[in-house]
């Protein structure tokens, strides 16, 4: 008995919208009794009805499949997190098979070298959907001197001094956003957030560092402009005025259908699944990912000795993750102390704690600077963005306004 | 609570009577998943039907029991079992001797296991095939 294949089907079962997600098809699974299961499994999913425990004790010939207790028995070995792995596994012994079948017939009857190579080429096909033929690229670049070119819908970051630069968030990259603590790394990535939100988007944080509550009392207070020190106690400080404008600033946020994990030390496969659910959720948005922060991130397999090694599982895995989902990721990243101690404390691509693979791993890497942080006499209130890499774009700094009671975020131009 | 949640926990907890009752009952149209549970009524069930898939095990529902079989004096052995007969039979088979006696413990007791604790639901989800030895006992 195979207990990928249970875990596989019970996953199925308890998250229906993995069904039309999977990769796997009936005929890859071992057991015919799983196999049989599944295709009744899709019948149901694919005529609209969920599938669950109810739906399948209808089913005539529940006996066959091992009744209620064998369901039963396939739920317990659910798990949400793993299911890449799961279909993985499962691939990985079809093709085992489907080789030592080929391999067998080929022998009997004494095939060509070339037919068995071709045969076998095609099983490793199943998951190669990465391939486009210079032909095909050119063909859809044929016409584009000629056809007016659409407005591409960008993830802006709310910015357009820096969306010239970037050119918003763009999709399958992976941004690292690194300042020193207290910097306002955790402001700008909510002003991200609410900005790709308004703009269609599905603004996912995944809050390693701060609890959510602290997250919505700080968007309710940079979308106010309420000092964020009176929403401690919102009804004795807040004045008249402040109140009146209360139910419109949270329907305004409302509108950026922004989605909070809070728990702490989550690994990149738990991140994964939720973020497949929530896709699922909200088909006609595009998800726009928020990690607070990189390190905080639990790795797969704990490397006790070389911290090194972990953040570039990390980095690697956040990469691929944005590449999978074809999304924009924004991760921030804290900075190691070496910048306190040069005289000019602006940042450089070094100074990202373990920076060698963050460095290779991110598309984009934007460093946050501000003046008052070390000058506590100075006047300046703005924020720098350095961006030190930009793969598709040139580099560059821009200066917008940041209030550091309120933890807004505005360019001068586009007025208060 | 509704229907379709009571059904829902027959089935998880494989309480195979109330669950083939409730499964009748819709089937017949007496029944929606959508009702409050106040809406069963057993009487409108035809008895002689719900026995003969009770017996027939239209739903397929083969609950594993657990049972404790007393070694010797100190020792008592849990099996898990599709009834007390073959948990009898599978302890002399394992330990060539008959057990002191076999009483069926509730699958929802409770013991400490490392640092956690866990009920004999949770450990049977380890086991693939049964019946099978879930753990001794010694007294101290």
């Amino acid at each position: 008995m195979s207990l990928v294949e249970k875990a596989f089907l019970g996953s199925l079962m308890k998250e229906n919208y993995l069904m039309k997600d999977t990769i796997i098809t009936p005929n890859q699974l071992v057991e015919v009794r799983h196999q049989q299961l599944m295709m009744q499994m899709l019948e149901l999913h694919q005529s609209g009805k969920g599938v669950d425990l109810i739906t399948l004790s209808t089913l005539p010939n529940l006996a066959y499949f091992g009744g209620i207790s064998y369901l039963n028995e396939l739920l317990a070995h659910a798990d949400i997190d793993k299911f890449g792995e799961i279909e993985d596994l499962i691939l990985e012994e079809w093709k085992e098979r489907e080789k030592r079948n080929i391999l067998t017939i080929a022998a009997k009857d004494n095939w060509e070298i070339s037919k068995v190579i071709t045969h076998l080429d095609k099983i490793n096909h199943v998951k190669m959907n990465d391939h486009s033929s210079i032909t095909e690229a050119l063909h859809r670049m044929y016409e584009a001197p000629w056809i007016e070119k659409e407005e591409e819908k960008i993830a802006t970051s709310g910015l357009r001094e820096l969306d010239k630069i970037t050119g918003g968030f763009q999709n399958g990259e992976l941004t690292i956003l690194a300042a020193r603590p207290s910097m306002g790394k955790t402001d700008v990535m909510l002003h991200f957030a609410k900005e790709v939100g308004w703009a269609g988007y599905l603004p996912i944080i995944f809050s390693l560092e701060m609890p959510e509550k602290l997250l919505t009392t700080r968007l309710i207070a940079s979308t106010g402009k309420y000092n964020r020190i009176k929403l401690r106690n919102p009804q004795k400080l807040l004045s008249e005025s402040h109140k009146a404008r209360w139910a419109s600033v949270i329907g305004k946020l409302n509108e950026t259908y922004i989605q909070i994990f809070d728990q702490a030390g989550q690994t990149i496969a738990q991140m994964r699944a939720k973020i497949r659910k929530l896709m699922h959720q909200y088909p006609n948005r595009q998800p726009v990912i928020f990690i607070d922060y990189l390190t905080l991130i639990r790795p797969q397999q704990l490397h006790y000795v070389n911290s090194h090694h972990q953040v570039s599982e990390i980095s690697q895995n956040l990469k691929t993750v944005a590449k999978d989902f074809e999304c924009p990721v924004i991760c921030l990243a804290q900075l190691n102390r070496s910048v306190e101690a040069r005289a000019n404390k602006r940042p450089v691509m070094s100074d990202i704690r373990e920076s060698g693979s963050v460095e290779q791993d991110a598309d984009v890497i934007i460093f946050l600077y501000r003046e008052k942080y070390y000058d506590k006499a100075s006047k300046d209130s703005s924020i720098e963005f350095i961006v030190a890499k930009n793969r598709n774009g040139p580099t560059g700094k821009i200066d917008v306004e940041y209030n550091e009671y309120t933890g807004r975020i505005w360019e001068e131009t586009t007025g208060k | 609570m509704q229907v379709k949640e009571l059904y829902y926990d027959c089935l998880i907890t494989e309480e195979a009577i109330l669950a083939h009752y409730i499964h009748h009952l819709l089937q017949e149209g007496k029944l929606s998943l959508e009702d409050d549970i106040a809406a069963i009524n057993l009487e409108q069930a035809n008895h002689e039907k719900v026995a003969e898939m009770i017996e027939r095990n239209v739903l397929g529902i083969h609950r594993v029991r657990v049972y404790s079989l007393k070694k010797s004096k100190k020792c008592f052995v849990f099996i898990f079992a599709y009834s007390e007969k073959d948990a009898i039979h599978y302890f002399i088979q394992t330990f060539r001797s008959r057990p002191m006696n076999c009483i069926e413990y509730p699958l929802d007791f409770e013991f400490v296991r490392g640092k956690g604790t866990i009920s004999f639901w949770e450990l049977r989800r380890e086991y693939e095939e049964f019946p099978a030895v879930a753990g001794y006992y010694v007294k101290n």
